[in-house]
């Protein structure tokens, strides 16, 4: 199953939850803010959502900035 | 008297940005050198391939962050990007920055004000960065905005206070407090902004990139409090001829 990952289009299995990505693709996953398909998806629903085929995921957090 | 914004009130009128710096110690040292109170942070995808170290660790809990909104380039990015900051805990103070031009990044003050009342709409205390404009900055404290944060002059240009003239209007017309933010490379241009009368002064490249940060964040904090000082001094204006300041009676050769 493919999806679109921070732009970029990326194969995952289609088991993992949101919760399962986070943690596979981030290091501070307390710190990461979940949007998908335009819409935040907030920590304590992670456990319990999957993608879809072709979603649009984007995985954000806080940086340096002036 | 301390500076209000938004109902909380701050002792140091020196904001820190947060970008570019070398390493983490070095941002964390800026921080506390410079006694700053406000820190700016942006919001960025994560990189998948580089894990880059938590910034919120390394900022104390007592200073107040300010999420920028760079990268929106008009007022719907700015608000999706505020609503993904609010969500991480940390973002219901927004700097706002709509930005459409790579060469001189200089903000759209449309989009800005439009920015503005929709953040301000849901709730967000909203520090709207922005060209100096004085019917922008009425707009902007009419749309609720809780500062008005004029350019001095290019982002990370280093030039100071090349807006000066237009900033002072602001500074006597406007009545939230004005804070001089981008451009400013020198503690000097940060006392200057403060001497006539800006309620507070950021800066990140300068401190960022200097050969040690935490000396010039040090530099910047003094720098800031000693033109605010002069400010309530009411300082005496300048004049085109000398006057002198020795007495100008019983001089020794007086015949």
């Amino acid at each position: 199953m493919n999806i679109t990952l921070n732009g970029r289009p990326q194969e995952i299995n289609p088991a993992m939850t949101l919760r399962n990505l986070v943690e596979q693709f981030c290091k501070n996953p307390a710190q990461v803010i979940v949007e998908l398909n335009g819409t935040i998806i907030k920590n304590e629903q992670w456990g319990s959502r999957k993608v879809q085929d072709g979603d649009t995921l984007e995985l954000v957090n806080l940086v340096g900035g002036g | 008297m301390p500076l209000a914004i938004a109902g909380k009130e701050f002792h140091n009128r020196f904001f820190l940005g947060t970008g570019k710096f070398r390493s983490k110690a070095d941002l964390a040292e800026s921080i506390a050198a410079s006694g700053t109170e406000i820190v700016t942070v942006a919001l960025r995808r994560i990189d998948l391939e580089h894990h880059e170290e938590n910034i919120v660790e390394y900022i104390p809990k007592s200073v107040t962050l300010l999420v920028n909104t760079s990268g929106a380039r008009n007022a719907q990015e700015a608000l999706r990007i505020a609503r993904l900051a609010k969500a991480s805990g940390y973002g219901n103070w927004i700097k706002i920055e709509v930005i459409n031009d790579s060469k001189y990044l200089l903000p759209d003050n449309y989009e800005t004000i439009k920015a503005t009342e929709m953040l301000v709409a849901e709730g967000f205390i909203v520090l709207p960065y922005m060209f100096p404009d004085l019917y922008v900055a009425r707009e902007l404290v009419k749309a609720g905005a809780a500062t008005v944060m004029p350019l001095g002059s290019l982002i990370g240009s280093h030039q100071g206070l090349k807006a000066k003239e237009f900033i002072k209007i602001l500074i006597d017309e406007i009545d939230v407090p004005i804070v001089v933010d981008a451009g400013i490379g020198r503690p000097s241009q940060a006392a200057e902004a403060m001497e006539m009368g800006a309620d507070a002064v950021l800066a990140n490249t300068a401190v960022a990139t200097a050969g040690n940060p935490a000396h010039l964040a040090q530099a910047f904090g003094l720098a800031t409090a000693a033109g605010r000082l002069a400010y309530l001094s009411k300082l005496p204006s300048s004049q085109s001829h000398a006057d002198a300041s020795s007495p100008l009676t019983g001089f020794l050769f007086e015949q």
